[in-house]
């Protein structure tokens, strides 16, 4: 191991537990730990909490964070964590905090679920398109349970024939079968569909659902290394919808510092700075962990970080049997967006109308133009008119974006120069929608996946720890071990690498923190 | 075995629309059985998209389907194809050509295999008869599934549940490494699947195509692994992993089957084209042909695909609102087109190698990944590739008698040519010479002499293939095969067993379970479907 000239490296800590990752997912394993009494730290890479999840700062200004409305979550999954109703305002449904989805023109709000409001997004459509609209809604809302079920559930463990695999299967099925025969048969055939396929089953050539088609397609598969023609991806969309009926709206970055403060209340600690060196193990049992900022004794161990992280760089491939370590590897998880901040000396608004109505804003004029800006990265180029995804600060002076289609290896390589032409890029498509002129721009931020991996940890700079494609859906993270377990019998896996993935989701830290003593 | 005078019987036990290679097996089966057959063709010849056509004097092409490989082997053995004249010449290489230097060569030998590829990579070299085992293995059980009827998972039925717990347990059966790799080729792309064995662009490349062969998937589209397969299940005479041309070109094929159809008595009619089906109380009777003959039938069985079969010719006027709806969106949209040469001679590549030995199997225009995803691109927004995957072979080579002596044929499978182009699928013949010399200028690249060499050029459009030999939106195999149009759900949810809404209509050509290709399977199951359920 490379001597580190930090002195803190040499300072040794015993806790009960060890949580690797602040993020949501890693700070609600530590406050469901601390609930139970255990002493608890949080390991976390960079400087600052929360991932990109947290709040980070350019020039003076504190950027709201990375555009990702949290909707995975429960009523009672919150509750378990001990919020009350005031240290977070999550009795919010998602319809009081819609997403907007843009076009050149126009915009509609995204309101699913919520009757009273879904007039203001239907608004201006035929009546043929209303009809369509609401055919899709039913669809979903008939397929919701059971993805739902999907999502929250374990996976089914192919590893073990035994007869607890068929009963989970067969449950599955019957589940499945009860929605009907004609239900059943439509949600098996559209789940490996192309997204285009599905979406164009629905709305036909319809120009009214250009901005929908766009929108959606963007949300569901942003950073996925997916685009709407590819098959599989209604899968994802499904997903996306389903969890979006089901979840509560609000920004990730309040979620990070009510769960800071809840962890703190608890007597938890943070600690910053660590960057994971390793997870030291004898017999299959992992004893210390050893990061950049001293290393800490346990008895148990949980991660929440991505899958190929904890596995390869923490426990080492030695550590584990051959078929293991060949999975991590081959787990895909190349990483696709690119995350830019900017700040303003004018409130940014849309062109078509005096202010943003959304929190979280999506740029995705058709469904072609979401296809046209995936193209390049399968080339390393990365796309000249990208898909976007943002929030604004309470002023709407500062923009916290997500750039889809963003490779992490660029054939030009990632310099100050490609990542202003990134930025370039950027501020180009925002000047199509936006009030946005280059006078605005006081100061910026662009971090290209490379920059997402130094700077959070992120393996490729893969925001959902593991490309959401059917075949890592469905053995997530690995084969090996997809019920929270690790090749060490006392750390257990929860980030957005495992089942269901992506997003913010209680279900693998739940389960982790179930099977600590 | 044609029928030469246009008479027909008062009624037949089943009617067979369509002499494509499926529509014969039926008949043959059905003939087989005892029942009195007629089959009905609109072209002048058998075998539909297996024909054989001397489309220039002197020289045969293969004008649609070149080679043979997943024919079902126990159909040669059960209507006794080799006697009919079926004789099946392997293909032995593989090739593909690179801009530079002598590409790379897959051969029969398997130490010739592992010195080319280690040129590229010594590790791909010593992992490639892992791939071709791990793969071997998986196809066996695939096997399975394409002899027999599509289970259903949505029946109560008992003996439905039944053959889902006995494929449940074959799975089973095979091991947990087993499942997971089956999971992983149904929904991964081919060039990530390779990936976790291989290294090497250039091996990757022209193992990948196989993934993406009439459909509209790219190497990199998820779902593109399982076509893998098919290039593994290959077996003829029984033999494991053999591809081959049929001798006189793939309409041999077809003719034997028609041979042996009236060797048991069908009756064969070509320019007998189906104008619609006679329906009475919602049930099948018989057909109308276009020259307005009327012929009676217990049966209909249907060799076209669905559209063309239920929307054409029983009309969606006579369809359930909500089935037409559900086969409505059942997808046909082509991708794929051909081009035949008459060569005077063999065109040179310029890859340094000695001799033919290396052109005698398919080659394949794939030299590099990147060029094959890039040709896809440009697919998806509705044109066809300036630089085309293509997948020759020169069957000639192994089998003198299709060309005249020292000729050549060459055929050329293209791909992406969608039908749905951008101007629209009707614009497709106005630009067919560019499509032809799109192809040639892209073969020019590899072998720079082959303009001096060609003496005819046949291009088929998709549009062409729609027109001319009765293929819906010119789809290969009469509907994509993507996961979610196969099985049960091939060509709709709930009409899976070869059955349709009407009553005595029945169908058996690619559209059904298992597929397209050159199978067999869909007739011979058709057939075995109608004779156990007493419909016949
Ligand atoms: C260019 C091309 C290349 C291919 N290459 C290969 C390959 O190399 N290997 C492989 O395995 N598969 C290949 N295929 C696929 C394979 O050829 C087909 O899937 C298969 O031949 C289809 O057989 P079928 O009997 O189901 O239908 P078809 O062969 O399509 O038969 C339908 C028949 O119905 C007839 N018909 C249509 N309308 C009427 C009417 N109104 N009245 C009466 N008859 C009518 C048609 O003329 C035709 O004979 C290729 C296909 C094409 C087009």
């Amino acid at each position: 191991m490379a001597s580190n000239p930090n002195t803190a490296q040499n300072s040794k800590h015993k806790v009960d537990c060890v949580v690797l990752g602040s993020e949501p997912m890693g700070l609600a394993a530590a406050v469901l730990l601390a609930q139970k009494n255990k002493k608890v730290v949080v390991l976390e890479h960079s400087d600052t909490i929360g991932g990109i999840h947290g709040s980070w700062k350019i020039g003076g200004t504190s950027q709201p964070g990375l555009p990702v409305p949290m909707h995975g979550v429960t009523r009672a999954e919150l509750l378990s964590l001990g919020f009350g109703k005031d240290s977070l305002q999550w009795d919010q449904k998602i319809g009081d905090a819609p997403t907007e989805f843009c076009g050149e023109d126009k915009s509609i709000p995204y309101f699913l679920y919520n009757s009273d409001t879904q007039a203001a997004m239907t608004g201006e459509w035929s009546k043929e398109m209303v009809q369509s609209f609401e055919q899709f809604c039913t669809f979903i809302s008939e397929c919701s349970p059971f993805i739902q079920r999907l999502a929250s559930g374990k996976l089914p463990n192919t590893r073990n024939l035994n007869l607890n695999f068929i009963w989970s299967v067969a449950t599955k099925a019957a589940r499945l079968r009860f929605m009907g025969k004609d239900k059943m048969m439509e949600l098996l055939r559209s789940l490996p569909m192309p997204q285009a396929d599905l979406l164009s089953d629905h709305f036909g050539s319809l120009a009214d659902a250009n901005i929908l088609k766009g929108g959606l397609s963007a949300a569901s598969l942003g950073g996925h290394f997916l685009a709407p023609h590819s098959p599989g991806t209604s899968a994802n969309l499904l997903l996306w919808l389903c969890r979006r009926q089901h979840g509560f709206g609000f920004g990730s970055t309040e979620l990070v510092s009510a769960l800071e403060k809840r962890l703190t209340d608890l007597g938890g600690t943070i600690v910053k700075a660590g960057k994971l060196q390793s997870i030291v193990s004898s017999n299959h049992l992992a004893t210390e962990v050893q990061t950049s900022a001293g290393s800490w004794k346990a008895s148990n161990f949980i991660s929440t970080l991505d899958t190929k992280k904890t596995l390869l760089k923490g426990v080492g491939s030695r550590n584990m049997d051959f078929g293991t370590a060949q999975e991590t590897k081959n787990m895909r998880m190349r990483g696709c967006s690119a995350v830019v901040g900017l700040e303003l000396n004018t409130a940014l608004s849309p062109k078509f109308s005096d202010r943003f109505i959304g929190k979280h804003i999506v740029f995705a004029p058709s469904q072609e133009y979401v296809e046209k800006a995936f193209d390049p990265v399968k080339y390393g180029e990365f796309a000249k008119n990208p898909v976007l995804e943002f929030t604004l600060g309470p002023d709407q002076k500062s923009v916290s974006l997500r750039v889809h289609s963003v490779p992490y290896e660029l054939d030009e390589k990632w310099s100050d120069e490609t990542r202003q032409q990134l930025l370039q890029a950027v501020t180009k498509t925002l000047s199509r929608f936006t009030s946005y002129q280059d006078s605005h721009l006081v100061s910026s931020v662009v971090m290209d996946p490379q920059t997402l991996e130094s700077r959070f940890g992120l393996s490729e700079g893969q925001i959902f720890h593991g490309e959401m494609g059917l075949d890592q859906m469905i053995a997530r993270p690995i084969v090996q071990h997809t019920d929270q377990s690790s090749p060490l019998k006392n750390l257990f896996l929860g980030g957005a690498g495992c089942h269901p993935g992506g997003m913010f989701q209680l279900r693998a830290v739940n389960e982790a923190v179930r099977q600590i003593k | 075995m044609i029928q030469k005078a246009k008479s027909y019987r008062s009624k037949y036990d089943a009617i067979v629309i369509g002499a494509g290679h499926n529509g014969l097996t039926c008949a043959a089966y059905l003939a087989k059985a005892g029942k009195k057959v007629l089959v009905l063709e609109r072209r002048h010849l058998l075998g539909g998209a297996a024909v054989s056509e001397e489309v220039v004097p002197g020289f045969t092409f293969s004008v649609c389907s070149y080679v043979i490989s997943l024919f079902r082997p126990h159909i040669i053995r059960e209507l006794e194809l080799a006697k009919h004249g079926l004789e099946i010449l392997p293909l032995e290489t593989s090739y593909s050509p690179h801009h530079d230097g002598p590409g790379l060569c897959r051969w029969a030998d398997s130490e010739k295999s592992r010195r080319e590829i280690s040129r590229f990579s010594r590790k791909d070299a010593e992992k490639y008869p892992e791939f071709a085992l791990d793969m071997q293995r998986v196809s066996m059980f695939a096997r399975n599934i394409i002899d027999q009827k599509a289970p259903d998972p949505t029946s109560f039925n008992p003996s439905e549940l039944w053959k889902l717990l006995k494929l449940g347990k074959q799975f089973r059966d095979f091991g947990p490494d087993f499942v997971h790799m089956h999971n992983k080729l149904l929904t991964m792309s081919s060039y990530d699947f390779l990936s976790e064995y291989f290294e090497s662009d250039a091996l990757k490349a022209p193992m990948s195509v196989s993934g993406i062969i009439g459909t509209f998937l790219g190497v990199r589209s998820p779902g593109s692994a399982y076509v893998l397969l098919h290039h593994y299940m290959g077996e003829i005479d029984g033999v494991f992993r053999s591809w081959g041309f049929a001798k006189g070109g793939t309409g041999a094929l077809s003719n034997a089957i028609g041979r042996a159809a009236a060797a048991h008595g069908a009756e064969i009619h070509v320019n007998a084209g189906v104008e619609k089906i006679n329906l009475k109380n919602g049930r099948a009777t018989g057909v109308v042909l276009e020259n307005g003959d009327e012929i009676a039938a217990d049966c209909v069985v249907s060799g076209c695909d669905p559209f063309r079969t239920l929307f054409g010719f029983v009309g969606e006027d006579n369809l359930e609102p909500d089935f037409a709806e559900g086969l409505k969106q059942f997808r046909m949209r082509g991708s794929s087109g051909k081009v035949n040469m008459a060569l005077s001679r063999l065109p040179t590549f310029k890859d340094g190698r000695e001799g033919t030995a290396h052109l005698r199997g398919d080659i394949a225009i794939a030299p590099s990944v990147r060029y094959l995803e890039k040709a896809y691109d440009q697919a998806k927004y509705g044109e066809f590739s300036e630089r085309p995957y293509l997948n020759i072979v020169i069957p000639s080579l192994v089998d003198p008698s299709v060309a005249p002596p020292g000729k050549h044929v060459m055929s050329c499978f293209v791909q992406y040519a969608p039908y749905h182009i951008k101007e629209g699928p009707s614009h497709w013949p106005k630009l067919r010479d560019k499509f032809a010399k799109t192809v040639i200028d892209t073969i020019e690249e590899f072998a720079p002499d082959i303009r001096d060499c060609i003496e005819h050029v046949q291009a088929l459009t998709p549009w062409d293939l729609e027109q001319d030999y009765g293929l819906t939106e010119g789809n290969i195999f009469h509907g994509e095969l993507s996961l979610e149009q196969l099985l049960f759900l091939r060509p709709t949810a709930g009409w899976a067993k070869y059955k349709t809404p009407i009553k005595g209509l029945w169908m058996c050509a690619s559209g059904s379970h298992p597929g397209g290709g050159i199978m067999g399977a869909p007739g011979e199951l058709a057939a075995k479907t109608m004779l156990r359920s007493a419909a016949v």
